[in-house]
């Protein structure tokens, strides 16, 4: 079995602007926010650190050590987004990455570490990447991820090799828990200072005094349990990627590059018999930003050339083109959803391969102009006219509830009762028509007095009262022609006499 | 008052379909102004006794009193019916309405062979026997509850029945079975039509007007009414996804469109058919026909045999006194001897005689087939059923008064009601079908009795009325 | 030379009161060339047989307020090319917002198959003129209906061009319709312009089976200029006897040359300027010519 490996990366303090540092030199920084009406220091500097500055101490108490200090308010949300540009950044070295508040992320390198020479060698070039961005930054290896927590926040050890977990956190303080304050001082009163106090104790009579949370925590904190990480993309089914010393940035390196992941990730595809649904090109770029561009197709697909089509397809179309700035130096394609397919054989089935021909073509056409755009008539069985159908995208095919097709109310030889197009929303016309309910003797659109030649109706469609609101009106529809022969479907929308405003009249769609 | 009348209405007899008791359609109808009203259930005759119950008492009392109507519900009481007339008519009016509105009672066919619906009115008493004798057929040929007919059922021998055929979707469909119809029995067919505002109605009423007189038969106005006023619609909904097992949210197009199957005023249904104004004005000449009313059946009973130079009533008495003298060992207290008198006398006063040797001849055969059976019910608790072993309540010894259960005023016919002994029930439904093979039928008389036997047959009771 | 011979043939069948579609149905092999009818027999006779498999035909709507007379020819268009293979039918976002957006059971009304059709939402001209160069290379495809609304600068003559390339090519046949705008030059095979006309009314004054006046303004391989009234029609009933269980019947729609009309109706001379009204004019501007 193989052992879980958990790496806390902390940057500490909360990371300001990497460029603040320099210019920090001479006056030591901290971060105050508000806290119950009172200004108190939220993060400290280094430096500020060293002069006895802790974070939670009151900011009049700080200036008062420290007179020339330089403060700056909390700003919470640009904190968070820079934690989240940082774990972005961190799908480089695994795709299991959670956040772990406040400033803490929680990466899974099970599996990852080879890729890097070892779990030594990933924490290295971890804590190397983001140093040399500005960032002060630790980070510990552990079997659980509350222990690697607590290693990173209370000793700071950077590696603790399997089987040894619960030795490492034994010395450390009931703080390292990650338990309410309230429980952490009725422990300290009880002369419980350091985990190893509790380690060995029942559960039982921990759990009446303190709660259930603290032999949980102890229990996930001893790597005795293993809690669950809750990573903040997909887990993709497989991926392939690559990786350079040297950047790339050309197109056609990149180009080749995607067709030889493609042609990996088609290979661990076939193996689990298997095609995918939705595949992810992932661009890492050196500075930090990380482009995803993502293509979905309608039947589980793994052919290679398809694939590549498709990411050429989305490429072309969008908006924001891929821009490689200084070179990518990992290019990562994974494969967020798939479904089952068998291994085909060259098949001689006509139609098996006119039907997947225009699926290619669909997946194609959805990739270049989104994948709403692209789509199939779907039915509901509903009186009410936009209810009654809906554009299913083609991509999500295998969603598509069960068909009630759209057959023909009229008898043949007779005109159709239902528009070829219908406008959604209804558009609003002006109509005279004869109380109550009388067709639309003409009627005024788009600045054009329609007279009406031929109609037909009402034909009175009551709102669907299980599912509208209260005040949803019965319309009752008119097929007319107008005396060019336009043909055009009017509804009133509420019936005379009975509510007090009188009723509009709208134009629903239009027939050929 | 107009001459308009509904005639294609269905209650909540046509189970699951029709969603307003019978007294709701009559009342509706009456307060509307309408000159009668014609119930046809779905081949079914069992909610016409509760609609002719009901107009009989809005001729002897007029509207019910308002605290009466709040109650709601219970038997013999009206809900209310949010009509201007409720509110302006008074008890006198209403009576007057009532003595004048005319009932039609009949059915409504539906085929098993794709044969368009039917709608039957008895033309006189002899039709009322004829379509009875057509439901046992289709009841007897059905599994439990259902009633399969075919066309060449009706076609057989249509003679006495006034004939509405109810054309669904395309007209043209139907056009051959009409005009056979039609040939079968000249004048008495009529081709229904309806305008549900279904968008197409004037065009199809246009073509119904052509099939009409291709097959020479009247077009006739009816709105083929489900529910009494447009705000039961939901109930309505409610009843068809029942009827469907579906949900709401998934029955779609099973339900209506919209609430347009209610009873609508006279001037709404002119309107409507101002295409075809012949098809409102034949609603009279319909009516017109019809010489049947509820009313002449409510003496007659299937006759019972009784042994020669017998009447029902003296029949009756011989046994009752022959049976007490026996359940009370020779020696029929005094006591008890009063209350046997009274009860004959009520008995033959109402003509109840025939449904009492009825009800103990099955008993008897259930006897002495070692049968368990006990009965219940409102007249169960008296001495004469006590006597003939119906029953095993003494009531000398518990002083039940059986005039308290039937009364004249009540107008009711009397309830017994038998439980037999679960596995053996369908003995006892054996026998009553030999014993009346096509019950309601050859005495022309169609009591209630068939159509409760076989609805007892029907529903999950442990009971035979 | 097998695309002459299936004309041929077509004439040969049409002079026995066979259509062209029946025959195309005898030939579905020969994919790419053939001819389609379009069921009226006066519009069929003219045209040789019909309309050429493989290329690219035009129809443009007279006026903005023809827009749905003018989809509903060219999808009936479509529907005949196709054959039974699905129709790609592509509609940029101009077209929607004037004209609506296609409706599945008003369709089925008319005899076309919802079920059997792609559809695509795009966004301009130059999106729509993408994905039907597309369409048209994938021999899956029965047929592409591409409706652009005005005169996109991507509509060039080129852009014609190569549609017409890509149909000959594949055997797919192309139908573009434009609305809003007037003609250009294009490699279109036919093109045609349609404008909503009359019907004859049902019973009961309701408006009868939908009438577009035809005009045929362009025909590379024969005459022009003619006007047909003709109306959409649903024909050849035929039941799905695939599967038994499933009985639906399904409808082909076509089109039928249209009665002639009561009420001193006079059809349009034939011979008449062709292009389309500024687009503003609208019904007010088609109602003076009328009653003109």
């Amino acid at each position: 079995m193989m052992r879980n490996q958990k790496q806390q990366e902390a940057p500490e303090p909360p990371p300001a602007a990497p460029g603040n540092e320099s210019a920090g030199e001479a006056a030591p920084l901290v971060i105050a926010d508000k806290v119950k009406g009172a200004l108190r220091l939220a993060a400290v500097s280094p430096q500020a650190g060293r002069l006895g500055l802790t974070p939670g101490m009151a900011l009049a108490d700080a200036r008062a050590r420290i007179p020339h200090l330089r403060v700056r308010p909390l700003d919470a949300p640009s904190d968070q987004a820079l934690i989240e540009r940082i774990a972005e950044d961190c799908d480089r070295f695994t795709p299991v990455v959670a956040l772990d508040p406040p400033h803490g992320l929680m990466l899974e390198i099970t599996g990852c570490a080879h890729l890097f020479g070892g779990e030594g060698e990933l924490r290295k070039q971890l804590l190397l990447r983001y140093r040399k961005a500005g960032f002060h930054i630790h980070a510990s290896i552990a079997g659980a991820p509350d222990t690697a927590r607590a290693l990173v926040r209370f000793s700071r050890t950077p590696y603790v090799r399997p089987g040894e977990d619960e030795a490492a956190v034994r010395p450390l303080p009931i703080a390292a828990l990650d338990i309410p304050d309230t429980t952490r001082t009725a422990l300290s009163r009880a002369g419980l200072k350091i985990i190893a106090d509790l380690a060995d104790r029942a559960q039982v009579p921990l759990a009446e005094r303190f709660g259930q949370v603290l032999p949980l925590k102890l229990r996930r904190t001893l790597a005795r349990e293993i809690a669950p990480v809750h990573p903040r993309r997909i887990v993709p089914i497989c991926a392939a990627e690559r990786r350079f010393a040297e950047p790339i940035a050309a197109s056609a390196d990149i180009d080749a590059t995607l067709a030889d992941l493609a042609r990996q990730v088609a290979d661990r595809l076939s193996e689990r018999r298997e095609g995918g649904r939705a595949f992810e090109a992932s661009f890492f770029r050196t500075d930090g930003v990380v482009r995803r561009i993502s293509v979905e197709t309608g039947r589980a697909n793994r052919d290679p050339r398809a694939l590549l089509r498709l990411f050429h397809e989305r490429m072309e179309t969008l908006a924001d083109p891929l821009d490689p700035g200084f070179g990518f130096d990992l290019i990562r394609l994974s494969v967020p959803s798939a479904d089952t397919l068998e291994t085909t054989q060259v098949s001689l089935d006509g139609a098996a391969n006119m039907k997947h021909a225009l699926a290619d073509l669909s997946d194609r056409l959805s990739a270049r102009l989104g994948p709403r755009r692209v789509a199939h008539f779907a039915y509901a069985d509903s009186h009410i006219p936009e209810r009654a159908q809906r554009y299913a995208p083609t991509l999500a095919a295998s969603l598509r509830p069960t068909r009630v097709c759209a057959r023909p109310r009229s008898d043949p030889g007779d005109p159709p009762l239902r528009p070829s197009q219908i406008f959604d929303p209804p558009r609003y016309v002006s109509a005279f028509a004869e109380v109550p309910d009388g067709a639309p003797i003409k009627f005024g659109w788009r600045r054009v007095s329609h007279i009406i030649a031929h109609s037909e109706g009402p034909e009175r469609i009551a709102p669907e009262w299980f599912r509208d609101p209260d005040d949803a009106q019965t319309r009752d529809y008119y097929r007319v022609e107008d005396r060019h022969g336009r043909r055009f479907w009017l509804f009133r929308a509420g019936l005379y006499g009975e509510s007090a405003t009188i009723p509009r009249w709208y134009v629903h769609g239009m027939l050929a | 008052m107009s001459a308009y009348t509904e005639l294609v209405a269905a209650t909540n007899f046509s189970f699951l379909r029709g969603a307003s008791h019978p007294r709701d359609m009559v009342l509706t109808a009456l307060l509307l102004g309408h000159a009668g009203l014609g119930v046809a259930d779905r081949n079914s005759v069992a909610g016409v006794a509760r609609a002719w119950t009901a107009l009989k008492d809005l001729r002897a009392d007029g509207l019910p009193p308002a605290e009466k109507v709040r109650q709601g519900g219970g038997p013999g009481e009206f809900v209310w019916v949010e009509s201007e007339a409720a509110q302006t008519l008074d008890s006198k009016a209403v009576k007057e309405r009532a003595n004048a509105f005319r009932l039609l009672v009949g059915a409504r066919l539906v085929f098993m062979d794709g044969a368009p619906d039917v709608v039957v009115y008895p033309e006189h008493r002899s039709g009322w026997g004829r379509l009875c004798r057509l439901l046992t057929l289709g009841a007897r040929r059905a599994k439990k509850g259902a009633c399969e007919l075919v066309l060449d059922d009706l076609l057989e021998d249509p003679h006495g029945l006034l004939m509405i055929v109810m054309p669904e979707g395309d007209p043209g469909g139907m056009e051959g079975r009409l005009q056979r119809l039609a040939r079968r029995a000249p004048g008495a067919v009529w081709l229904g039509a309806t305008m549900h505002r279904r968008g197409d109605d004037r065009r199809r009423l246009g073509r119904l007007r052509e099939a009409a007189q291709r097959a020479g038969v009247p077009l006739l106005a009816v709105n083929d009414a489900l529910y009494h006023a447009p705000s039961e619609r939901d109930l309505q909904d409610v009843l068809s996804c029942i009827r469907e097992g579906v949900t709401m949210e998934t029955a779609g197009r099973l339900l209506e469109a919209n609430a347009e199957r209610h009873l609508k005023p006279a001037e709404e249904m002119e309107r409507l058919f101002r295409d075809a104004p012949e098809a409102v004005e034949e609603i009279k000449a319909f009516m017109d026909r019809v010489e049947f009313d509820l009313g002449q059946l409510r003496y007659e009973y299937p006759e019972e045999p009784t042994p020669p130079g017998y009447t029902p009533q003296a029949y009756l008495e011989e046994l009752t006194w022959r049976r007490a003298q026996w359940r009370y060992a020779g020696e029929v207290p005094e006591k008890v001897r009063g209350v046997l008198e009274d009860e004959l006398r009520l008995i033959d006063k109402l003509n109840y005689a025939p449904y009492f040797l009825t009800i103990y001849d099955i008993v008897r055969v259930a006897e002495d087939k070692g049968i368990l059976c006990q009965g219940r019910g409102s007249a169960a608790n008296s001495a004469v059923c006590y006597a003939l072993g119906i029953t095993a309540v003494d009531p000398a010894a518990h002083d039940l008064l059986f005039a308290r259960f039937i009364s004249e005023e009540r107008r009711e016919p009397p309830d017994i009601d038998v439980d037999f002994e679960h596995e053996r029930r369908e003995e006892i439904i054996q026998h009553i079908y030999e014993r009346w093979p096509s019950s309601g039928g050859h005495s022309g008389h169609g009591d209630p009795l068939p159509s409760q036997i076989r609805h007892s047959r029907g529903g999950q009771g442990s009971g035979t009325d | 030379m097998r695309e002459e011979l299936a004309k041929l043939k077509a004439q040969l069948a049409a002079h026995e009161g066979l259509t062209g579609h029946e025959l195309a149905g005898e030939e579905l092999g020969a994919r790419g060339g053939g001819l389609f009818s379009l069921g009226a027999k006066s519009v069929d006779a003219a045209l040789g047989g019909g309309l050429a498999r493989g290329a690219l035909h035009e129809v443009l709507a007279e006026t903005v307020l023809d827009t749905a007379s003018a989809s509903g020819l060219a999808s009936v268009l479509a529907h005949r090319a196709a054959n039974g293979r699905p129709v790609v039918w592509i509609r940029d976002d101009g077209v929607c917002r004037e004209a609506g957006m296609p409706y599945a059971p008003g369709l089925a009304e008319m005899g076309l198959d919802p079920d059997n059709m792609l559809l695509v939402f795009a966004r301009n001209g130059l999106d729509a003129l993408r994905a039907a160069n597309e369409s048209a290379a994938c021999d899956a495809v029965g047929a592409v209906l591409i409706e652009i609304w005005g005169a996109p600068k991507a509509l060039t003559l080129t852009a014609t061009r190569r549609l017409a390339l890509a149909a000959s090519l594949s055997g797919v046949t192309l139908v573009m319709m434009r609305a809003g705008a007037s003609p250009i030059p294009s490699a279109a095979t036919t093109r045609w312009s349609v404008r909503a006309a009359p019907s004859s009314p049902a019973m009961a004054n309701a408006p009868g089976l939908p009438v577009c006046a035809l005009t045929l303004q362009r025909h590379r391989a024969g005459p022009a200029g003619h006007t047909w009234n003709v109306e959409l029609r649903r024909e050849n009933a035929r039941s799905n006897a695939g599967d038994s269980d499933d009985e639906i019947i399904r409808y082909d729609a076509c089109l039928g040359d249209a009665p002639a009309l009561s009420g001193g109706m006079v059809p349009l001379p034939s011979g008449r300027p062709h292009d389309a009204e500024p687009e503003t004019a609208g019904g007010a501007g088609t109602a003076a010519r009328r009653t003109g």
